[in-house]
């Protein structure tokens, strides 16, 4: 096994401008990954503007100067690639992984939206995404069963006016009231070259993809007083648990336990990440052996634990289950809390620590194994970081996490007075 | 306000050169037992990919169902959280699923750990145990599981085609009823397994960061001894597609009908295939397909159409299928039977064909960069009998396909005329404007 969590060659560049390009050659396969990390979020939007930056993603599809409508996706689709962008509180990213010989015309593509988005930016685009956008809100979050919980989740660990206490996807009244102007505000601000790293791995050379990153998103002009996003570091202790129960149209009882953690990055998330997996991962966790297999109070499949790995603020640790028939969603909640008490009065043993490490191990390979998660991972950690190289570190800094740190951290943070707890209970009782 | 700088003129930027697809080398043996092992040597990540195919055809529907289900819950020695707890001590996971065709077990985790894996493998495949408190469990989610399915207008519509196409053919039902699967036992499942889980025939997929003789060697140690001579089953081939009236299934009260159109097609082997693939490009078979464009792009009739073509090992079809509004279901049905004549009677233009030819050499490039795509493809190939260096013969018969070989595969193909066409929807509603089109005969749902 490699020592390294990344044992392939890095080199970067900064344009003129301020764009970071970072390039990771790999010639295995005849495929490159073309990725932009830009570092604005949900974190960004002021009050009375949530839901701005994912909406933006959208327009981003929608055509710039040069490319068209629906242009750019039939390109890189008609090429056998394949795209996406995706939004979180955090940051915006943009991806597409193409045959080697398409690399320049991803790059190009990428450059006409970075710097001529907004000629093309019309109203008619704007209302139509704006649709798009509340018909997104009302398929995944409104119209699912739990689909919620995160929407909830947010404003019971922070408080108003915290980075993190609205969610990504927003308000529609936030969403209806938005226009024009604000938009091409938007863009101005935020998605300028010094405000981005542009990532490229696999069957291509650094000089050449430096080469091309000149050529084409070279011209672009830096924004030099990007606004940063309001502090979210400290969140005041609570010292009170947050409780909401919802009745709501779902088929059985379920419970989420989440707290405040440490922001991804540090330390104290790579303990938390372990911790995570002993508690939720798989069959062999104890969420798995204490409420599916061994109290059968549990739906089997829908037990889990997981860190959010959000990086500028305490990030949110979740567990969840979900009740069999005939089970409470009381009885549920307290054998939830009884298993993720127990991190801090149980120690974890030697066979739970090492399954952990090697299903973390593996899910970081995995992650690794294709080009545009290699991408995304050096884009992240250039923009979160300043570094792409330190992304190495965060394989070898799980596999040192003991049990001891384990027992620490979840005295310190899993403490039931800063619990937050949500409850869906199903309309009909029968 | 800022300047805002055009970074390039109209033209698009040149495509680079096109890369040869690399085609990894790949080892290959036969045990005493009948296993045939394939390693791929792909050393991307420390991690490995197993594929396992056992040859299925035939096999009861619920009972196979069942088996695949409950297969990892227990041996003689484990249970099944051991076994799982086991496999996650090599950051690994074992899952099993069957079709018509095969049983496959798949699997991945650190390469460190393929001994291991292979070890828990052999252990399953020669003792599972199927305890009785599991496959009491597992029966309540598959049937979980089917009744959801059962709800799905898209499931309702696949099953009715199936039949159509397949008629008395073992394809014809592939989910099992409810009721099948409450009444299957742990001890018809063992004696299943006893049948048909054997070696002969089977083959194993090894894909990742190892040497292939290693591989090579590593399953023969640990599944030399896997015994058993039970019985196999030959697959009659597909009958025929037989054209004839419109199947219309009724289901009163839906907001979209589901169309789907079975067509003829041939094996990957067959000369007649790249080009086939290249037709169904054009047709419907990715976004800047004409089929895409036309009922999606410029009228919205649907969201997603998309034609693909099913390769099994007892023959080969093509089907195409979309979701559209009730309200415009005979004119997607007019304008998908346009599309596929006019395609069948007049030539592509080259530059339609130069694009889905890019496309088709592009997704083969990216389906192979990985690990599991390659583990995923070499299986697949496997079970039909080729070997990856297939690959490199394909992209050659899709670099070299002309304008009139598309147009004649086209023209013997995709002729609407040839078509079996089923939709499922709301029939009060839409029976008058397909009557309009074609001859009609309407079913209800089942059940």
């Amino acid at each position: 096994m490699p020592d390294s969590g990344y044992p392939w060659p890095i080199e970067t560049s900064r344009l003129d401008n301020g764009l970071r390009v970072v390039v990771s050659e790999d010639r295995t396969a005849p495929a490159v990954a073309v990725n932009l990390w830009y570092d604005v979020g949900s974190r960004h939007e002021p009050d009375g503007q949530t839901g701005f930056a994912h909406l933006f993603e959208h327009l981003m599809f929608e055509g710039s100067v040069n490319v068209a409508k629906t242009e750019h996706m039939k390109l890189i689709q008609g090429s056998g690639g394949s795209l996406n962008a995706t939004t979180n509180p955090d940051r915006t990213n943009y991806f597409e992984t193409v045959p080697a010989e398409h690399l320049e015309l991803a790059l190009w593509l990428e450059a006409d939206r970075m710097g001529g988005l907004v000629p093309a930016l019309t109203q008619e685009t704007l209302d139509n995404q704006r649709d798009v956008v509340k018909n997104e809100r009302r398929q995944r979050y409104e119209n699912v069963p739990y689909g919620d919980a995160w929407l909830r989740l947010l404003p019971l660990l922070y408080p108003p006016g915290h980075p993190y206490h609205h969610s990504t996807i927003g308000s529609m009244a936030d969403l209806n009231a938005a226009d024009l102007a604000t938009f091409q505000a938007f863009h101005e601000t935020y998605y300028a070259p010094n405000n981005a790293v542009l990532t490229v791995v696999g069957d291509a050379a650094a000089a050449e993809v430096f080469a091309l990153a000149d050529k084409y998103f070279g011209a672009l002009p830096a924004r030099e007083d990007i606004p940063p996003a309001p502090d979210g570091r400290t969140v005041p202790a609570t010292a009170r648990p947050a409780v909401e129960t919802v009745t709501a149209d779902v088929p059985a009882p379920r419970v989420y336990v989440a707290h405040r953690g440490y922001p991804f990055g540090s330390p104290g998330y790579d303990v938390l990440t372990v911790l995570a997996t002993v508690l939720g991962s798989g069959r062999g966790s104890r969420l798995y052996q204490r409420l599916a297999d061994g109290e059968r109070i549990a739906q089997p499949d829908l037990v889990g634990a997981y860190g959010v790995d959000l990086a500028h603020a305490p990030a949110p640790l979740i567990a969840t289950a979900t009740a069999r028939p005939g089970v409470s969603a009381e009885r549920l909640a307290e054998g939830l809390a009884e298993v993720v008490d127990e991190l801090a009065t149980v120690p974890v043993t030697a066979a739970e620590l090492d399954r952990a490490k090697a299903l973390l191990s593996t899910a970081w390979w995995r992650q690794m194994s294709t080009v545009d998660g290699r991408a995304d991972t050096l884009g992240r950690y250039t923009t979160q970081f300043g570094d792409p190289a330190r992304a190495a570190d965060r394989l070898p800094a799980w596999l040192a996490v003991t049990a001891e740190q384990i027992a620490e951290a979840a005295a310190e943070v899993l403490d039931a007075p800063n619990r937050a707890t949500l409850t869906y209970v199903p309309e009909e009782t029968a | 306000m800022t300047a805002t700088v055009v970074p390039g003129p109209r033209t698009l930027p040149p495509l680079g050169p096109t890369r040869k697809l690399k085609v990894p080398k790949q080892a290959e043996r036969t045990l005493r037992n009948g296993l045939t092992v394939i390693a791929v040597r792909r050393p991307a990540v420390p991690l490995v990919e197993l594929r396992l195919w056992v040859p299925f055809g035939r096999a009861h529907l619920a009972r196979g169902a069942m088996l695949s289900q409950t297969m990892l819950s227990g041996t003689e020695s484990m249970t099944s959280v051991q076994i799982a707890a086991e496999l996650q001590k090599v950051g690994g996971g074992l899952s099993a699923g069957v079709d018509p065709d095969r049983l496959m077990l798949s699997g991945a985790g650190l390469v460190t750990g393929l001994d291991r894996m292979l070890e828990l493998l052999a252990e399953v495949l020669t003792g599972a145990s199927y305890p009785g408190d599991d496959v009491a469990t597992e029966r309540d989610r598959l049937i979980d599981r089917i009744q959801v399915a059962q709800s799905q207008p898209a499931h309702l519509a696949r099953e009715a085609l199936l039949k159509r196409v397949y008629g008395r053919h073992p394809y014809a039902t592939q989910t099992p009823e409810p009721g099948q699967i409450r009444a299957v036992r742990p001890a018809a499942l063992r004696s299943l397994h006893a049948e048909r889980v054997h070696p002969a025939g089977a083959q194993l997929v090894v894909v990742g960061d190892v040497q292939p003789e290693r591989a090579l060697d590593a399953a023969e140690r640990a599944l030399g001894d896997w015994k058993g001579a039970g019985r196999t089953a030959e697959l009659p081939p597909t009958p025929p597609l037989e054209p004839g009236p419109l199947l219309l299934v009724d289901r009163p009260g839906s907001v979209q009908s589901s169309l789907r159109i079975a067509l003829p097609a041939v094996s990957r082997t067959h000369p007649d295939h790249a080009p086939l693939q290249l037709a169904n490009l054009v047709f419907g078979g990715y976004f800047s397909s004409r089929w895409v464009e036309n009922i999606r792009e410029d009228k919205g009739y649907t969201y997603g159409p998309h034609s693909v073509i099913e390769h099994s090992v007892a023959g080969s079809v093509l089907v195409a299928a979309a979701e559209v509004a009730t309200e415009v279901t005979g004119p997607a049905l007019l304008e998908t039977t346009y599309e596929l004549g006019r395609l069948a009677s007049l030539p592509p233009k080259p530059e339609e064909l130069e694009q889905a030819r890019q496309y088709a050499l592009g997704t083969l490039q990216l389906g192979m960069s990985t690990q599991a795509g390659l583990a995923a493809l070499t299986s697949v190939y496997a079970g039909s009998g080729l070997r990856l260096d297939f690959l490199a013969e394909y992209a050659a018969r899709l670099a070299k396909a002309t304008v009139d070989d598309v147009a004649r595969a086209a023209a013997q193909y995709l002729a609407p005329a040839r078509a079996a066409v089923v939709v499922l929807g709301d029939a009060e509603r839409i029976t008058p404007g397909l009557a309009a089109l074609t001859t009609v005969r309407t079913e209800p749902v089942p059940q």
